[in-house]
C-alpha cells in the first residue's frame, strides 16, 4: 500500500537506488540529460548495458525474463530517482511496449528469441502505428498485409516513428482484413528493418533534432511466424499495450528534474540586482508549480492505491497522463522565461557535449521546450485522453 | 477515499451517510428567509453524531475520545460536504476539542468542558478573526488582563461562526505585546452570556450562523485560561491548519456533488436532437473539472494523511489553495453548463456552490495559502544578497 511519504523499506530501496545512480551514472550521460542536450544512440546503449549488469534494465518485466520482481512502489520510485538524476530514460519501445505484448500475446519462440535480445539491447525496436492519414484515429490505418504462400506481402507507410533510423526491428498494427470494419480487421506483427522494402525517410522537426522518421513499407515480405497472437486481433494486442505501465504515464520523476531546473536558472539569473528566485511573482508562479507536482505526485499515489485496492475506473492512464503532459509542459514554458533573452541563440552544436560555454544551458532551453511540445500529442492526445476519460470516469 | 479507512471507520462513514440519506435532506431554498432564527443549542443530528462516535474523533483515549484521527475526520468532512451539513463540527470538534484536550490534564474545568463537548451537549464557537486580521491569526488586538480573581477582557472579534449556538467560545486574546507578536497570545472560554458582551448575529451566504462580539471589560475567571499564557499561538496555528484540511475535505465532497449533478444532466438535457453530454465540447469542460477535482482530492486527502508530520502546515496551504481555485472553476463550470436553470434557486447547484465561496473565505483563501507557502518551501536565496 503506497501513502503520501515513503515508509522505511521504500526509503532504503530509494537510497540504495540513489547510490547505485551516484555510482554506475556516467558523468557525461547525466550531464546531456540535466543539460538537455541530445542522445544517440550509443547513449541509451551505454546506459541499457550498466542497467543489464546490475539486473535493473527491466523493472516491469516478470522475474522469470530477467525483470526485478520489484512492486509497483519500487518501479515508481525507481523512475522517479533516475529521471532525477538525469538518468537517460530506456527507449520505451522494446523493453516497455513489444516485450509486455510478446509476453502476454506471443509465441513460446517469439518469446524466446526476442525477450533476451530486448534485454540486452541487441535489437532496437520502433513503433508502426501512426500513418499519414491515421494519427487518433488510429483504427484507420491503411498499411496492407496479404498472407501468400506463408507469408505477409507488407505494403503501406507508417510515420512519425521515433528512432526508425536506430531501430533493428519494428512491430507494426497492419490491415489483414480490408472488408471487416474498422479495428476488426488488424494484426500486430514484427518487421525486419533490414528487410528488402523498407525505406526509413527521417522528419526534422522544430527543435532542429530528427527523432521521428516516415516508414515506407513497399511489398516488404514478412514472415508468417512474425504475427503475435491471432490473424485480426492486433488491436487487443493494441490495447494491451497502452493498459500496461498505466501509472508510469505521469512522469513525476521528469517534472521533479525540470522543475529542480527552472529553480537552478532563478537563483542564477539576477534582474536588477536581485536573483528572480527572490521575486515575489517568480515565487509564486514556483509555488503553484510546486503544488501542481505535488498534486501530480500525491494523485499517482492515490490512484494506485485506489487500484489495489480493486477500484480503479480505466481512466487512470488517461488521468495520469494528461496531468502529467500539462504540468512538463509548463515547467519548459517558465524555464524559457526564465532564462529570458539567453534563450534566444541558436545553434545545433548547443545540444553536443562538446561545448563548455558557461551559459550553454540557456541555448538548448527553447528547444527542448519545443520537443516536449510532443507529449501531448503522442501516446494519445491531450484531446484524444479527454475522450478516454470522459467515457470511463464520466460515463459520457 | 475508501481505500484509506480501515474498518471502524469505513463503519463509521456508511452509519453516517445513511443516516444523512434519510435524515438530512438538501434545505428547500439556498437564500436564508428573512427573519429566520439562528440556532439556540445543539439540533438533534447533533445527538445523532455523539451517538455515531462523530464527536470523539479528535482526541485520543486518554482525554475521552475514541482517536486523534485526521483520516476519520477528513472521511466525516467529505460526507458532511456531500449532504450540505451545516453543524459546528468545525469549531466544536475539529478545532476546539484537540485545543481543551491539550490542557485538559492539568486543568480540571478544562477538562469539565471537554467532556461536555464529547457527549454532546455542549458546542463551542471559535473568536480567533478580528476586522484587522484577514487571515493573519497573530494579528491580535483583542487584550486580556490580569485582574484580581481572573481576567478582564476588551476587544472585538468577527466571524465568529455558530456562536448563536456555542456554550462557550474559546476566544484568541493578547495577554502580552504588540499587535503581531506571535509570543504574547492566550486562550480564553468565555460564556457568550457573561456580562459586558455584545454581539450581533447575521447569516452568511450558505446559511450557516456567525456573530461580531463586542468584549467590553468582560471578566472571566482565573480557570478560563486553557493552556499557558502567551503561550496558545502554536497550539491555535495547528488547531487552524486541522480545520483547513477539513474544510479541504468538505469542499471535495461538494464539489463531488456538483461534478455529479452537472454530468447527469448533461446526460438528460437534450438540445440540437442530442443529449449535450454527447457533444465533445462539453465533454471536455467536464473534463477538465474532474481533473482539477481529482488534484485538489489528491492533496487534500495528502495533508490530512500528514498531520502529525512536518510537512503538514506546507501541505494544509498546499491543499487550500488548490481546493479554493478550484472550487472556483467547478462552480463557475457547473452553472455555465447547466444553463439557464443554473441560474435558479430551484436547483441544489446554488447552494453548493455557495457553501464553497464560504470554504474558501474560511481561515485563508488561495492569495493567503500560496503567501504561505512560499514562505514554508522558499527559502531566500544568498546570492541575491551579492552585488553583480
Amino acid at each position: 500500500m503506497m501513502h503520501f511519504e515513503d515508509n522505511a523499506e521504500l526509503a532504503a530501496f530509494r537510497e540504495d537506488v540513489r547510490t547505485f545512480l551516484a555510482e554506475r551514472l556516467p558523468q557525461d550521460l547525466r550531464r546531456k540529460v540535466l543539460e538537455h542536450k541530445r542522445l544517440k544512440k550509443d547513449d541509451f546503449l551505454r546506459w541499457q548495458a550498466i542497467l543489464r549488469d546490475k539486473g535493473w534494465a527491466a523493472p516491469n518485466w516478470p522475474a522469470e525474463y530477467g525483470g526485478t520482481g520489484w512492486s509497483l512502489a519500487q518501479r515508481l520510485a525507481f523512475d522517479d530517482e533516475c529521471a532525477i538524476a538525469g538518468a537517460p530514460e530506456t527507449v520505451p519501445f522494446g523493453l516497455r511496449m513489444v516485450a509486455p505484448v510478446l509476453m502476454k500475446y506471443g509465441s513460446q519462440e517469439q518469446k524466446d528469441h526476442y525477450l533476451p535480445r530486448i534485454l540486452s539491447g541487441e535489437d532496437w525496436w520502433c513503433q508502426g502505428y501512426s500513418e499519414p492519414g491515421s494519427g487518433s484515429d488510429l483504427a484507420s490505418l491503411r498499411t496492407r498485409a496479404d498472407l501468400r504462400d506463408g507469408e505477409f506481402i507488407v505494403h503501406g507507410q507508417k510515420t512519425w516513428t521515433t528512432y526508425a533510423q536506430y531501430a533493428d526491428m519494428m512491430f507494426c498494427l497492419v490491415r489483414t482484413d480490408s472488408e471487416a470494419k474498422a479495428q476488426s480487421g488488424i494484426s500486430f506483427m514484427l518487421i525486419d528493418m533490414k528487410s528488402a522494402g523498407v525505406t526509413v525517410r527521417p522528419i526534422r522537426t522544430i527543435d532542429g533534432d530528427c527523432e521521428i522518421n516516415e516508414v515506407f513499407l513497399d511489398g516488404v515480405r514478412v514472415p508468417a511466424a512474425n504475427l503475435v497472437g491471432e490473424v485480426n486481433k492486433g488491436w487487443t494486442c493494441a490495447k494491451y499495450l497502452l493498459s500496461h505501465e498505466r501509472f508510469g504515464a505521469a512522469r513525476v520523476g521528469r517534472c521533479k528534474r525540470e522543475l529542480a531546473f527552472l529553480k537552478r536558472i532563478l537563483r542564477e539569473r539576477v534582474v536588477d540586482g536581485i536573483a528572480l528566485a527572490d521575486q515575489a511573482d517568480w515565487k509564486q508562479i514556483i509555488a503553484r508549480l510546486d503544488m501542481e507536482l505535488l498534486a501530480l505526485e500525491s494523485s499517482v499515489q492515490r490512484l494506485v492505491r485506489q487500484a489495489e485496492s480493486g477500484a480503479a475506473n480505466g481512466a487512470e492512464a488517461s488521468v495520469l497522463k494528461l496531468m502529467g503532459t500539462t504540468l512538463a509542459q509548463a515547467i519548459t514554458e517558465r524555464q524559457v522565461e526564465a532564462a529570458g533573452p539567453l534563450s534566444m541563440e541558436f545553434s545545433q552544436c548547443a545540444f553536443d557535449l562538446s561545448r563548455s560555454d558557461e551559459q550553454d544551458w540557456a541555448q538548448t532551453l527553447a528547444g527542448f521546450y519545443l520537443n516536449l511540445r510532443k507529449i501531448s500529442i503522442y501516446g494519445g492526445s491531450d484531446e484524444v485522453q479527454r475522450n478516454i476519460i470522459a467515457k470511463m470516469a464520466l460515463g459520457l | 477515499m475508501d481505500e484509506y479507512l480501515n474498518e471502524d471507520q469505513r463503519q463509521l462513514v456508511d452509519t453516517l451517510g445513511r443516516y444523512l440519506e434519510r435524515e438530512h435532506p438538501l434545505p428547500e431554498s439556498g437564500i436564508v428567509p428573512t427573519g429566520s432564527q439562528h440556532p439556540t443549542g445543539p439540533s438533534a443530528h447533533w445527538a445523532a453524531f455523539a451517538n455515531f462516535g462523530l464527536l470523539a474523533l479528535s482526541v485520543d483515549e486518554e482525554h475521552g475520545g475514541i482517536l486523534d484521527d485526521s483520516i476519520g475526520v477528513h472521511a466525516v468532512m467529505e460526507k458532511f460536504g456531500r449532504h450540505l451539513v451545516n453543524e459546528p463540527y468545525l469549531s466544536t470538534i475539529v478545532q476546539g476539542a484537540p485545543l481543551l484536550a491539550s490542557a485538559a490534564s492539568r486543568q480540571p474545568e478544562v477538562d469539565v468542558l471537554l467532556q461536555r463537548v464529547l457527549d454532546g451537549s455542549a458546542q463551542l464557537a471559535m473568536a480567533q478573526s478580528e476586522p484587522q486580521t484577514d487571515y493573519n491569526l497573530c494579528n491580535v488586538a483583542t487584550r486580556a488582563e490580569r485582574a484580581a480573581d481572573g481576567w478582564v477582557i476588551n476587544g472585538l472579534k468577527v466571524f465568529v461562526a455558530n456562536a448563536a449556538q456555542a456554550e462557550a467560545v474559546l476566544v484568541v486574546a493578547r495577554t502580552r505585546g504588540t499587535l503581531m507578536d506571535e509570543g504574547g497570545l492566550s486562550l480564553f472560554i468565555v460564556d457568550p452570556k457573561a456580562q459586558g458582551i455584545r454581539s450581533r448575529k447575521y447569516f452568511n451566504l450558505d446559511g450557516s450562523s456567525s456573530s461580531e462580539i463586542w468584549f467590553d471589560n468582560v471578566s472571566v475567571s482565573a480557570t478560563s485560561l486553557v493552556g499557558v499564557e502567551h503561550q496558545s499561538f502554536p497550539e491555535l496555528k495547528q488547531a487552524c491548519a486541522r480545520a483547513n484540511a477539513a474544510l479541504c475535505a468538505e469542499a471535495v465532497g461538494v464539489m463531488s456533488a456538483v461534478l455529479e449533478a452537472t454530468v447527469e444532466y448533461s446526460k438528460e438535457r437534450i438540445q440540437f436532437g442530442a443529449s449535450i453530454g454527447s457533444f465533445q465540447v462539453i465533454q471536455h469542460r467536464l473534463v477538465d473539472m474532474y481533473m482539477r477535482l481529482e488534484k485538489s482530492r489528491s492533496l487534500s486527502l495528502r495533508a490530512s494523511a500528514l498531520a502529525r508530520t512536518d510537512n503538514f502546515l506546507a501541505a494544509v496551504s498546499a491543499a487550500k489553495a488548490m481546493c479554493s481555485e478550484t472550487a472556483q472553476f467547478i462552480s463557475q463550470s457547473a452553472i455555465q453548463l447547466h444553463g439557464g436553470i443554473g441560474m435558479t434557486d430551484e436547483l441544489a447547484l446554488g447552494k453548493f456552490i455557495k457553501r464553497l465561496l464560504v470554504i474558501r473565505h474560511t481561515l485563508g483563501d488561495e492569495h493567503h495559502h500560496i503567501k504561505q507557502f512560499v514562505q514554508l518551501t522558499q527559502p531566500q536565496v544568498a546570492s541575491a544578497l551579492q552585488p553583480h
